[in-house]
């Protein structure tokens, strides 16, 4: 009898604590969560099939503003996913990197090296940096490692429970609900269409004088920030403790000008330093003439190009992939494939659209979310 | 504070749940007392190991003390057993006028000491700012420093509680505990050491010392106040605290608002208060009925009352109980105010109705006014809780003495009683001069107080005051949040009004399981969803600072 008591007590505690748990994690996953392209971009990553994709690119910005993995499908027939967030820290890349390891067996993996060339490492403990990645996340090791790795100390509960830091968006609504019923559209597809890819309709209208001509015959190597260096050495032995064989750094290309000069001259370092460990560095930020790169036509602002520069550069980099480290087309099943022309359909209307309203001088940012997708139907 | 470890914070749940865990497993039944202490003093040193040695030393006074008031009385009844038959009675009651007196002393000791300790922690630098401006005004150049002091966590809840204990030991109401360890655990129960209540030794002693069973619906029922406490703090208190905290952020800002907003803040402020301090104390004595622990309630629906005497019954229960106790009690019945009783009744005024009315009350009327002063004193060091304290003192001490013409003037007007809107009349006039007490608490000064008061009447203008409350760092839906809660808040305590004798949630046990498990997860969605909790997000934050 009394047994019978204490069970039925327990089933009705775990019951209500169980829905509680639920309704939670819902809110967390889909409605009081800072929605942005950051979350909507690893939540496609997370959707796709484990051990699906042959290449990923990890990096900041400068990685999903210019490379396309919808067009690289399109053009060279292998499936690939930018696995990047706004501002990523240098010890985010690491992270990235074990969960990229984690969920996927890529044949190649490219990492962009824009955050070890700060003077600083400021954005390294920057809050909103931090999150970009962290919060969007699956709660596993590779994320508790982050946090009681190089989260600074306060708060750190909420980077694992990100609802206690994020209960209050609530009252942001209905501002937040565009991104958030394109989440639940993209999490009920079980893909996305965009792949994460995002851009603005512009051209890049900065006074600065470009100095790139300049970049093609620079020499000189900057020290890096220690910090950054200790990061970028923990790295590299990261590849070499796991005896990863793929693994490619690179440099995107950006438009330089005086005031990030410097950082021309810190990459080289970086290659230095890669290429010590035995690792390919790619210098593409060398090579802007060889994509055939306009600084103002190609681009939106001085680091990040546009949707001519993106689909130039996207060209481009998907021939090394092929020709250098041999990632042929993959081999898909029909209905795999059904879904990558779906996304390669979706980007070139989006590429069609773009175009439209940049002739027009319409400036608009466009991420995968139910405007844009809506928008370029008709395309 | 080591880490974050107050009452609301995921800490505090997890450190409570640790403790209940090693409470309940505990094998020796007879020493489960010595869970609570370890957990007290772990709490402690976490929220305040700066200041341990304070309470260390009050408990240490408090417990010597206590023995030697003991030791005094039993040696004097063992000398008068003795002395039975050998002293006459003149002797015997020199004798015991001599002990009494030496008890004083002796109880006065741990008086001086430890309210010494809270009244220079807590008002030496009022005072010298006031003696400083004092001789000032007078031309005489003096100056009293003024010092960096702080204020150890709980100092006034352990050191009322504790001197109560005393003086209890001292009325031979309880004997002086006999285990240092015991009275630290009283003095330092973690669920009461930051906000109280202020509980009486023997009331709250004997259940900390006695080893508690597991019981699911006393774990239950706590763990439902706790989330009732979670709902009027978080939801309420905590969102209403950022307007309050805006208009009252300085001096100057709070000179720039209108009458209609600080009208406006005062009514918020009264919510708030009652939301946060009966949500705190809510989650307090949840908390200690998880561990088969009964803590006296501090707040019976205050603002349910029909006089401001009532008020003062059911606001803060436990610090008023302890003033008429061991203040008014001793105040009112004093030789002195006794004396001037009787001597005003032989006047020729005292042979009047009136006279002998005056009489008659006027030990109690005085006695209230000095305990009011005392509570204005004990909210905070400033000239505007004195004005706080004499307000409600005064207002009390003319209720009492105009008693008579009060009750003359409803029964002339033959207004029953009982009447609900007699009963509504009284309330909301109760209501009304606990709002201009309020004044004095939210103003920065007692001229500002005073200023508010003049405001009130003659600077309302509603569209600057919607204009303003928009500025006050809550939005339109905060506040929505706020008018609903109370609602919420309201309508609970008319159940509980209804229901006086009856327990809320021993009512909501007899209710089918699916309307309590709704009533129970809504309740906890609407704590996880609309608390002010975390570090918070602003958008603002994630704004991209590369460029």
């Amino acid at each position: 009898m009394k047994a019978k008591l204490y069970i039925t007590r327990t089933v009705k505690v775990a019951c209500l604590l169980l829905a509680v748990m639920i309704s939670v994690t819902f809110l967390q996953q889909f409605i009081l969560r800072r929605m942005d392209h950051n979350s909507m971009r690893l939540d496609g990553y997370y959707l796709e099939g484990k051990n699906s994709l042959d290449v990923v690119v990890i990096g900041a910005s400068d990685v999903y503003t210019s490379f396309s993995s919808c067009r690289a499908y399109d053009k060279f027939g292998f499936t690939s996913y930018p696995y990047a967030t706004e501002a990523i820290t240098a010890n985010g890349l690491k992270t990235a990197l074990k969960e990229v390891l984690r969920t996927q067996n890529p044949k190649l993996i490219l990492i962009e090296i824009n955050p070890y060339l700060y003077g600083d490492a400021y954005s390294e403990t920057r809050e909103a940096n931090l999150r970009r990645l962290i919060d969007n996340m699956p709660l596993n090791t590779n994320k508790l490692e982050a946090v009681f790795g190089y989260v600074p100390n306060k708060n750190r509960e909420e980077y694992l429970i990100p609802f206690l830091k994020y209960h209050s968006v609530w009252s942001d609504y209905p501002k937040p609900g565009r991104r958030a019923v394109s989440t639940m559209e993209t999490t009920l597809r079980g893909y996305s269409y965009l792949k994460g890819f995002r851009t603005t309709t512009q051209y890049n209208n900065q006074p600065f004088k470009a100095l790139n001509r300049s970049v093609l015959t620079e020499e000189k190597a900057y020290p890096l920030n220690a910090k950054l260096e200790a990061s970028l050495r923990d790295l590299l032995d990261y590849c070499k403790e796991e005896k990863l064989d793929n693994v490619v750094f690179m440099r995107v290309p950006h438009m330089v000008y005086k005031d990030s000069y410097n950082r021309v001259r810190r990459a080289n370092t970086v290659g230095q330093i890669v290429n010590s460990y035995g690792y390919d560095f790619l210098n593409l930020e060398r090579e802007w003439n060889k994509i055939g790169l306009n600084f103002h036509d190609d681009y939106y602002n001085v680091e990040h190009m546009n949707i001519y520069g993106a689909e130039k550069f996207t060209d481009y980099l998907c021939n090394i992939i092929q020709n250098d480290y041999n990632v042929g087309p993959s081999e898909l099943t029909a209905e795999q494939k059904e879904v990558w022309d779906t996304c390669a359909e979706s980007f070139n209307k989006l590429s069609r659209y773009c175009d439209d309203l940049i002739q027009s001088g319409k400036s608009i940012q466009l991420e995968e979310d139910i405007n844009t997708l809506k928008a370029i139907e008709d395309y | 504070m080591i880490f974050n470890i107050t009452y609301t914070s995921l800490n505090f749940i997890f450190f409570v749940l640790a403790t209940m865990l090693v409470y309940f497993l505990f094998p020796v039944k007879k020493y489960r007392w010595t869970v609570l202490l370890a957990a007290s003093m772990f709490f402690y040193a976490v929220a305040g190991y700066k200041f341990a040695a304070f309470i260390l030393f009050t408990t240490l006074s408090t417990y010597l003390i206590g023995l030697w008031i003991d030791r005094v009385s039993k040696n004097s009844k063992k000398l008068l057993k003795n002395k039975k038959g050998e002293w006459d009675r003149e002797q015997k009651k020199n004798y015991k006028n001599k002990i009494k007196i030496q008890k004083r002393l002796i109880m006065t000791l741990a008086l001086l000491l430890n309210f010494g300790i809270l009244a220079f922690l807590k008002y030496y630098n009022f005072f010298a700012g006031s003696l400083n401006g004092v001789l000032g005004s007078f031309g005489i150049h003096f100056s009293a420093p003024t010092l960096e002091l702080f204020l150890p966590l709980g100092i006034s809840f352990y050191t009322f509680q504790s001197m109560g204990y005393i003086v209890d030991v001292y009325r031979e109401k309880t004997e002086a505990q006999k285990n240092p360890l015991k009275l630290l655990l009283f003095v330092s129960f973690f669920p009461q050491i930051v906000q109280g209540p202020i509980s009486i030794y023997d009331q709250l002693a004997n259940q900390l010392f006695e080893g508690h069973d597991f019981d699911f619906t006393r774990m239950k029922h706590g763990m439902e106040l706790i989330l009732w406490g979670f709902f009027k703090k978080l939801v309420i208190a905590d969102r209403a605290v950022i307007a309050i905290n805006t208009v009252t952020a300085s001096y100057d800002s709070y000179n720039t608002f209108g009458g209609t907003t600080l009208t406006f803040t005062i009514l918020l402020y009264a919510v708030q208060l009652y939301a946060d301090f009966s949500g705190g104390i809510d989650i307090s004595r949840g908390v200690a009925q998880i561990f088969g622990i009964d803590m006296i309630d501090n707040f019976k629906r205050p603002y349910f009352s029909k006089s401001i005497n009532e008020y003062w019954r059911r606001w803060h229960i436990s610090l008023g109980g302890w003033l008429k106790n061991y203040l008014f009690y001793p105040i009112a019945m004093s030789n002195v105010f006794l004396n001037a009783s009787k001597k005003m009744k032989n006047t020729r005024f005292g042979k009047t109705a009136a006279g002998a009315h005056v009489s008659k009350v006027l030990p109690t009327s005085v006695a209230s006014l000095i305990v009011f002063l005392v509570v204005g004193v004990w909210h905070g060091a400033s000239w505007k809780y004195v004005a706080f304290g004499l307000w409600n003192g005064v207002i009390i001490m003319l209720s009492i003495l105009l008693q008579p013409l009060f009750d003359g003037a409803v029964d002339k007007l033959k207004i029953k009683r009982t009447n609900p809107l007699f009963v509504l009349f009284q309330m909301v006039r109760t209501f009304l001069v606990v709002l201009v007490g309020y004044v004095f608490d939210v103003a920065p000064s007692f001229k500002q107080g005073l200023k508010t008061i003049a405001l009130f009447f003659t600077d309302q203008s509603v569209s600057r005051g919607i204009a303003e409350i928009n500025t006050l760092g809550l939005r339109y839906r905060d506040y929505l949040v706020v008018l609903i809660g109370t609602v919420i808040v309201f309508v609970a305590s008319v159940i509980q009004e209804r229901h006086a004798d009856t327990d809320v949630r021993t009512l909501l046990d007899k209710k089918p399981f699916i309307l309590r498990f709704l009533l129970l997860y809504f309740g906890l969605m609407i704590v996880l969803v609309f608390g002010i909790y975390g570090s918070g997000y602003n958008a603002a934050d994630f704004v991209y600072m590369q460029f």
